[in-house]
C-alpha cells in the first residue's frame, strides 16, 4: 500500500466507526429515552400518545395511599397538584420512600391508567425533592396562579 | 486554636500555590535558573501548608468540634472514630479540601521522585499543577470554606448522611481522587510540553508513569465505588449508568486511550497531537465530572448537596482551563511534525483502533450524560437517558474492541502480520468456544447471544496471555527454559497480558451476572422457609436491636441447598438516630467462588404478618471486582518496570563528546 | 499569642522550603536548554538499549532492530541539532540578579501578606478551638460550682430564715430572700417573701416583675392574667424595667400578638441599661419568633388568629385589639357550641378566658366542658391537667 492509501484506510475505518457510533446514539435517543411526565401530563387524555413506552413519573407519595398487596408487590398514589395516579411496584421501596415526600417512579403507563413502576427512586436526604418533581410543582403553581378560576379548586389543598 | 490553623495553612497554601504558579513560568521565560529551580521546593511547601489544613479538619472531626459549621452538619459525637475520619471528606467541604490536597500531593510527587525530568519541563508541570491548584483553592475558600465556624457552637451534631457511614466510603473517594486528581498531572505534562514546545517521544515516556498512576488509582476507586453501591445501597446493582458514576467513567475511558497512545508516541513518535490532546481531555472529563456533581444540574442518585453558585463557580474554573488549553493546543498543533510512519495492521495500527473505540465510546456517554441538559434548554421537556441508551451504545461498540484486545500485543510495530497473528490465537478461540459453549448450553441452558457474549469473555481472558505464551515459546523451549524466557520479560510485557486478561475476568463477571442473575421479591414471617434459585432460604427470627448510632431490625436468614448449610445472612434495617434517616444494609452469603446470594429487608407492613424480603441470586457477580484488582495488581506491575524510570542523565551530565557517535543512523529501508 | 507564633513559625518553614534554592550559595546550572537536551538523550540512549535488549530476546527480528536502533538514533540526531541551535547564551548576571532580588522581595512579602490578608478577612483568629470533650468537662466544673453557691445560699438562707422568724415585719430581709428563694427553685416560699416585702415595703418595679416572674414560673411557663398586671405594673413605674418587658412581650407571643412581643423584646435588646443578659435572652427569643412567627400565625395558637386578622389587628390600637380578641374568643365560644366535642377547642377557650381574667366566661367554659365530658373521665383528666399547669385547680367548678 502507498502512504496515501495507508492513510484512507486509517480514516475510512475510523469514519466507519463513528458512523456507527453516531447511527447507535441518534436511534438510542429517540428510542431509549426516558420522558418524565407528571400525573397532570397521565390523566389528560390529550397526551395519551405521548405517554407509552417507558416513562418516568415524579410527584409527592398520597398521604396514606401505601398498601402492601398480598403478592408482595406496593401499591400507592403519587400526586401533583391536580391530579393522582395508582402506582404498582414489585420490589423494595428505597430507605427514603415516605408519605407525602417527592419522589420518581419508572416504568410504564398500564392501559387501565395505572402505572407499572421497576424502579423508584428517593433521595438520599430527606429534605430533598427531586429536581424534576420540584420544578413540575412550581410550574403547576405558577400557571395555577394565572388562571383564578381554576386555581380557586385546585388550591384548597394548600 | 487547630482549627483556625487549619484555615490560615489553607490560605498559606493558596499563596504558596500562587507563587508555585507565577515565579517558575517567570523564569522559563527569563531563563533564571534559580526561579526555575525553586519550582519543586515551593511544590513540596504548597502541599506541607495543605496537608497541615486537612490534618485540622480531621482533628476538629475526631474531637467533635461542632463550632466548625461542617463538622456540626456532618458529624455526631457517638460515631465510631473512623466515621469521623471519614466524614471529612462525606461531605462537599470536606471532599473537596481532599480534592486540593490530592492536586498538591501530586506536584509533591513530581517533584520528589521526578529527578528524571528535565527541569525545565519539571518546572513547566509545576507551574501549570500549581495553577490547578490555585483556581480550586479560591474556590474552596470563597464558596465551600470547611472551616467556616459557629458561635454558639451546638452542643451535637447532625450526622453523617448513613448511607455513607460505611468502610467502603472509608476508601472509595480517596481512590477516586487519586485518579480523578491524577489526570491533572497528565494535563499539566501536557500544557507544559506545549508552552515549551518540547512534544516528542521523550515527553512520552515521562508522562506514562503519572498516567499509569492515576489510571490504577481510578480503576480501584471505580471498582471500589461499585462495590459499595452493590453492598451498601441494597438494591442489588453494580452499575447504574447514574451521571456520578459516568462521570468518572468517562476519565477512565480517554485515561486508558492515553495509556495506549502514549506508547505509540514514545516508541515511535507518532500520534503526538493525539496523546496531547488525550491528556488535555482526561483532566478535562474529571472537571466536567465535578462540575456535573456539584452543581446539580443533573439529577443523580447519589450526589452531595448542591449550590448553583458553587456549580458557577467550577464552570468558570472549567471555562478557563479547558479552554484555555484547547487554545494553546491549537495554536501550537499546527507546529509539530509528524513522526514515524505505520501500516494499518500493526501495534500502531491496533493502538489507534483502540482509541478509535475508546474515545467514540466515551462520546456516547457524554452524550447520554449531556443530552437530558440539552433537551431541557432546547424544549423544556425533562427527559432522563438510563441504563436501556448506554447499553445500547455503548456495548456494541465495546464488543469490537474487546475481540481485538488479544491481537494488539501479537501485532508487530510498524507492519503487523495478522495473518500469523491469527494462526496464533487459534488455540485461544477454540479455548474460548468450549468454554463458552459449556458454560451457556451444559450448565445453563442459555439463549445463543449469551454463548457469544461468554465467548468474548473467555477469549478476552485466554488471548491475553497469548503473547505470553508465544514469548515463552513452550513448545519450541521446552518447560523449563520457556519458564525462564517468560521470567526474563520485561514486567511491562506482563502488566499487559494480566491488564487485559482481568478485563476479560470483569467482562466475564458482568456477563455471567447479567445473563443469569435472578431476583424475587416476596412476604416472609420468620419460621417461613422458601425455595429460590435452587437454595432454600429459611426465615428464622426478625431481631431488633442497638448499634452505636442508631437502632436496626435484623432478619436472620439460614441457606442451604440439598439439607447442606450455605451460611447465613443478616440483613439489616437501620435507622440513625440523630438524622432518623433509614438505611439498608444487604446480607450477602458467598456461594462458591465467585457468586452471590442476596438478602434485602423491605419495610415492614404495618398491617398484616410478615416482611417484605428481595433476594437475589447474582452468579459469578465478585468476578467484576476481580477483575478490577487484577487490573490495578497489572498497573502496579508496569509501573515496577524500571524502563520506567530510567531517563535521568547519570553518568552522562557532563559529558560533552558528541552523543550519537555509537548511534550513526544506516541508510533507511 | 500562641496561635500567631504558630503561623508565624509555619509560614516562615514553608517559604523557607519553598524558597530554598534562593537561599543556597551554589548557583546550578539546572534549568539550560543543554540539560533538558542531556535528559532527552538519556531516554533515547535507554530505547536504544531496550532495541539490543529485544533483540537479542529473540522478540524481534534484526532487520526490525536496525529500523528501530535507526529510528531512535534518528531522534538523538534531531536532538543535537536543536541543541547547536539553540546555543549555550544563558540570560546576563546582571538582569538575573536583578530577578532574584525580586524573587526574595516576593517570598518574604507576597506570601505571608497574601496569606494574613486573605485569612484576616475569612477566618476568626481569636475563637478557640471547642473540642466536645473539653466543653463537656467545662459545663461539668460549671455545675460543680453552682452546687457550691447554692450550698452557701442555702446557709444564708437558713440563717436568714432563723432571723425573720423573730422579726416578721422585716420587710427588707423579704426583699432580699425573695429573690434567693427563686433562685434555688422555692417558687412557693419566693411568692411568700415577695408578697410580704409589697406589703411591708410597698410596690416596686422590681418587686412587681419578680413576684410576676415567681407567678409565671408557678403557671408552668404561662403568663397569668395577675402576672400581667403586676408587669404592667411595674412598666408603667419603670418603663425599662428588663424582667417586666420581657415577660410582657411573653404575654404578648401567648396572646398571638406577634408585633407586641416584637416591639418588647427588640426594645430590650437594644436598651443598653439593662444587664446583658436580658439582652441575650430577649434576642434569642426574637430570632426564635422570627423563625415561628408566620408557622404559628398560621396554625393558630390562642386564640385562633389568621394571617389577615393579625394583619388587620396591627392597625388597631390597643383598645381595639383587646376587643377583636374577644370576638375571636366569643367565636370560638359559638364554635364550641355547636361542635361541643374538641378537647383542644376547649383548653383553648379555657385559656384564653384565664388569660383575658373573665372569671364568668370561665366558669361557663368549665361547667360546658364539664357537660360534654362527664361521660369520658379521661378527657375530664386531660383537662384538669391542663388547668392545673395554668394554676387553677377545675374540682371547685365542677362539684
Amino acid at each position: 500500500m502507498t502512504r496515501k492509501q495507508k492513510r484512507f484506510a486509517v480514516i475510512f475505518s475510523a469514519l466507519g466507526v463513528l458512523g456507527a457510533a453516531v447511527a447507535l446514539v441518534l436511534t438510542g435517543l429517540s428510542e431509549q429515552v426516558t420522558f418524565f411526565r407528571t400525573p397532570t401530563d397521565l390523566v389528560t387524555p390529550a397526551a395519551a400518545a405521548q405517554n407509552e413506552g417507558r416513562l418516568r413519573l415524579g410527584g409527592l407519595v398520597v398521604m396514606g395511599s401505601v398498601e402492601t398487596l398480598d403478592d408482595a408487590r406496593v401499591e400507592f398514589a403519587i400526586e401533583d397538584a391536580n391530579h393522582a395516579v395508582t402506582v404498582r411496584y414489585g420490589g423494595i421501596l428505597p430507605d427514603l420512600f415516605r408519605e407525602g415526600q417527592g419522589i420518581v417512579a419508572e416504568g410504564s403507563l398500564q392501559p387501565d391508567g395505572t402505572f407499572y413502576a421497576d424502579t423508584v427512586l428517593a433521595k438520599h436526604d430527606e429534605t430533598y425533592m427531586p429536581r424534576e418533581v420540584a420544578e413540575a410543582l412550581k410550574e403547576q403553581g405558577v400557571w395555577k396562579g394565572g388562571l383564578p378560576g381554576e386555581g380557586a379548586s385546585a388550591g384548597d389543598g394548600y | 486554636m487547630i482549627v483556625e490553623l487549619g484555615h490560615y495553612a489553607l490560605v498559606l497554601g493558596l499563596a504558596l500555590s500562587l507563587a508555585q504558579m507565577v515565579v517558575p513560568m517567570i523564569g522559563l521565560r527569563m531563563r533564571d535558573a534559580r526561579m526555575i529551580a525553586v519550582a519543586p521546593p515551593l511544590t513540596i511547601a504548597t502541599f506541607l501548608a495543605v496537608s497541615v489544613s486537612f490534618a485540622a479538619l480531621t482533628w476538629a472531626y475526631v474531637t467533635s468540634d461542632f463550632s466548625v459549621r461542617n463538622v456540626w452538619a456532618n458529624s455526631f459525637s457517638d460515631k465510631p472514630l473512623i466515621f469521623k475520619f471519614t466524614g471529612v471528606w462525606g461531605n462537599h467541604e470536606g471532599s473537596m479540601l481532599l480534592w486540593i490536597l490530592t492536586l498538591a500531593l501530586f506536584g509533591a510527587l513530581v517533584a520528589f521522585f521526578g529527578a528524571n525530568l528535565p527541569s525545565r519541563l519539571k518546572a513547566a508541570v509545576l507551574s501549570v499543577q500549581g495553577s490547578v491548584t490555585v483556581a480550586f483553592a479560591l474556590f474552596i475558600l470563597l464558596t465551600s470554606n470547611p472551616f467556616e465556624r459557629m458561635s454558639p457552637a451546638p452542643m451535637e451534631g447532625r450526622d453523617l448522611n448513613p448511607i455513607l457511614q460505611d468502610i467502603g466510603l472509608a476508601i472509595h473517594p480517596p481512590l477516586l481522587y487519586l485518579g480523578y486528581v491524577g489526570f491533572s498531572i497528565c494535563f499539566a505534562f501536557a500544557v507544559a510540553a506545549l508552552i515549551e514546545g518540547r512534544i516528542d517521544a521523550a515527553w512520552a515516556r515521562w508522562v506514562r508513569p503519572w498516567t499509569l498512576v492515576s489510571w490504577l488509582f481510578l480503576t480501584a476507586g471505580i471498582a471500589m465505588g461499585s462495590y459499595w453501591a452493590y453492598y451498601e445501597l441494597g438494591w442489588g446493582g453494580w452499575w447504574f449508568w447514574d451521571p456520578v458514576e459516568n462521570a468518572s467513567f468517562m476519565p477512565w475511558l480517554i485515561g486508558t486511550a492515553l495509556l495506549h497512545s502514549a506508547l505509540v508516541m514514545e516508541k515511535r513518535e507518532a500520534m503526538k497531537v493525539w496523546t496531547i490532546l488525550l491528556a488535555i481531555l482526561a483532566f478535562s472529563f474529571s472537571l466536567l465530572g465535578t462540575f456535573l456533581v456539584r452543581s446539580g444540574v443533573l439529577t443523580s442518585v447519589h450526589s452531595f448537596a448542591t449550590d448553583p453558585q458553587r456549580g458557577l463557580f467550577i464552570l468558570l474554573i472549567l471555562v478557563v482551563f479547558i479552554g484555555g488549553s484547547l487554545i494553546l493546543f491549537a495554536l501550537r498543533a499546527g507546529t509539530l511534525r509528524n513522526g514515524g510512519m505505520f501500516h494499518p495492521v500493526s501495534r500502531e495500527g491496533a493502538l489507534v483502533l483502540n482509541n478509535l473505540f475508546l474515545t467514540t465510546a466515551t462520546a456516547t456517554v457524554l452524550v447520554g450524560t449531556l443530552y437530558p441538559l440539552l433537551v431541557e434548554a432546547v424544549s423544556g421537556e425533562k427527559i432522563s437517558v438510563g441504563a436501556p441508551y448506554f447499553n445500547y451504545t455503548f456495548i456494541p461498540l465495546m464488543i469490537p474492541l474487546l475481540m481485538a484486545v488479544p491481537f494488539g500485543p501479537l501485532l508487530a510495530w510498524k507492519r503487523g502480520n495478522l495473518y500469523a497473528a491469527a494462526e496464533r490465537l487459534w488455540l485461544a478461540a477454540a479455548l474460548a468456544l468450549v468454554a463458552a459453549l459449556v458454560m451457556a448450553f451444559v450448565l445453563y441452558d442459555a439463549p445463543v447471544l449469551s454463548a457469544f457474549a461468554y465467548f468474548v469473555a473467555f477469549w478476552l481472558l485466554i488471548g491475553s496471555f497469548a503473547d505470553l505464551w508465544q514469548k515463552a515459546g513452550f513448545a519450541k523451549n521446552g518447560l523449563a527454559k520457556g519458564w525462564a524466557r517468560l521470567k526474563g520479560l520485561p514486567r511491562a510485557n506482563w502488566g499487559t497480558a494480566l491488564a487485559h486478561a482481568g478485563l476479560g475476568v470483569t467482562v466475564l463477571g458482568i456477563v455471567g451476572v447479567t445473563t443469569f442473575e435472578d431476583e424475587t421479591v416476596l412476604r416472609m414471617t420468620p419460621g417461613e422457609t422458601t425455595s429460590f434459585a435452587g437454595y432454600d432460604v429459611a426465615f428464622n427470627e426478625l431481631t431488633p436491636g442497638k448499634g452505636p448510632n442508631y437502632t436496626y431490625d435484623r432478619g436472620i436468614f439460614t441457606i442451604t441447598r440439598d439439607g447442606r448449610l450455605i451460611g447465613t445472612v443478616e440483613p439489616e434495617k437501620r435507622i440513625y438516630v440523630a438524622s432518623r434517616m433509614p438505611t439498608t444494609e444487604a446480607g450477602i452469603q458467598s456461594v462458591g467462588l465467585f457468586s452471590h446470594y442476596y438478602v434485602a429487608l423491605g419495610d415492614p407492613p404495618e398491617s398484616g404478618e410478615g416482611i417484605v424480603v428481595r433476594i437475589w441470586w447474582k452468579p459469578w457477580v465478585t468476578l467484576i471486582w476481580y477483575g478490577s484488582i487484577l487490573m490495578v495488581i497489572a498497573g502496579g506491575i508496569s509501573l515496577s518496570d524500571r524502563r520506567l524510570r530510567i531517563g535521568a542523565p547519570q553518568a552522562a551530565r557532563r559529558r560533552r563528546e558528541p552523543l550519537a557517535a555509537n548511534a550513526t543512523p544506516e541508510p533507511a529501508e | 499569642m500562641v496561635f500567631w507564633l504558630t503561623v508565624a513559625a509555619l509560614t516562615l518553614a514553608t517559604v523557607l522550603i519553598g524558597f530554598r534554592p534562593l537561599f543556597a550559595a551554589r548557583q546550578d546550572e539546572a534549568g539550560d536548554r543543554r540539560e533538558d537536551h542531556e535528559h532527552d538523550i538519556a531516554v533515547y540512549r535507554h530505547q536504544l538499549q531496550e532495541v539490543d535488549a529485544e533483540e537479542a530476546r529473540g522478540a524481534i527480528s534484526k532487520t526490525e532492530a536496525a529500523q528501530a536502533r535507526n529510528e531512535v538514533a534518528r531522534r538523538i540526531l534531531a536532538v543535537e541539532d536543536r541543541m547547536k541551535a539553540s546555543g549555550a547564551a544563558p540570560g546576563d548576571s546582571a538582569r538575573k540578579r536583578g530577578g532574584r532580588a525580586m524573587l526574595a522581595l516576593f517570598a518574604l512579602v507576597f506570601v505571608p501578606g497574601l496569606s494574613l490578608i486573605v485569612y484576616t478577612g475569612l477566618g476568626s483568629p481569636d475563637y478557640p478551638s471547642q473540642p466536645l470533650a473539653a466543653r463537656l468537662q467545662a459545663i461539668e466544673d460549671a455545675e460543680l460550682a453552682s452546687a457550691e453557691t447554692q450550698d452557701r445560699l442555702r446557709a444564708l438562707v437558713v440563717r436568714a430564715e432563723d432571723h425573720l422568724r423573730d422579726n416578721p415585719d422585716d420587710g427588707a430581709g423579704w426583699d432580699v430572700l425573695a429573690p434567693v428563694y427563686f433562685r434555688l427553685g422555692e417558687v412557693g416560699k419566693s411568692e411568700t417573701a415577695y408578697r410580704n416585702a409589697i406589703r411591708l415595703m410597698g410596690e416596686s418595679p422590681a418587686r412587681l416583675s419578680g413576684l410576676g416572674e415567681v407567678l409565671v414560673t408557678a403557671s408552668g411557663g404561662m403568663v397569668t392574667a395577675e402576672a400581667y398586671r403586676l408587669f404592667e405594673r411595674a412598666l408603667a413605674a419603670e418603663p425599662g424595667e428588663p424582667r417586666a418587658r420581657f415577660f410582657a412581650g411573653l404575654a404578648d407571643v401567648q396572646l398571638g400578638r406577634y408585633d407586641g412581643a416584637r416591639g418588647h423584646w427588640s426594645a430590650l435588646a437594644e436598651d443598653e441599661q439593662a444587664a446583658p443578659a436580658w439582652r441575650m435572652v430577649a434576642s434569642q427569643q426574637l430570632a426564635r419568633l422570627e423563625e415561628t412567627a408566620p408557622a404559628l400565625a398560621e396554625q393558630g395558637r390562642p386564640p385562633q388568629l389568621d394571617r389577615q386578622t393579625v394583619e388587620q389587628m396591627q392597625e388597631l390600637d390597643a383598645q381595639e385589639q383587646g376587643a377583636v380578641i374577644e370576638t375571636m374568643v366569643a367565636s370560638l365560644d359559638e364554635r364550641l357550641r355547636a361542635q361541643p366535642d374538641d378537647l383542644e377547642g376547649w383548653k383553648r377557650l379555657i385559656r384564653a378566658r384565664i388569660v383575658l381574667d373573665q372569671e364568668d366566661g370561665l366558669r361557663d367554659a368549665l361547667e360546658r366542658a364539664h357537660d360534654v365530658y362527664k361521660d369520658r373521665p379521661e378527657a375530664l383528666d386531660s383537662l384538669a391537667e391542663f388547668t392545673s399547669g395554668l394554676g387553677l385547680d377545675v374540682e371547685e367548678f365542677w362539684q
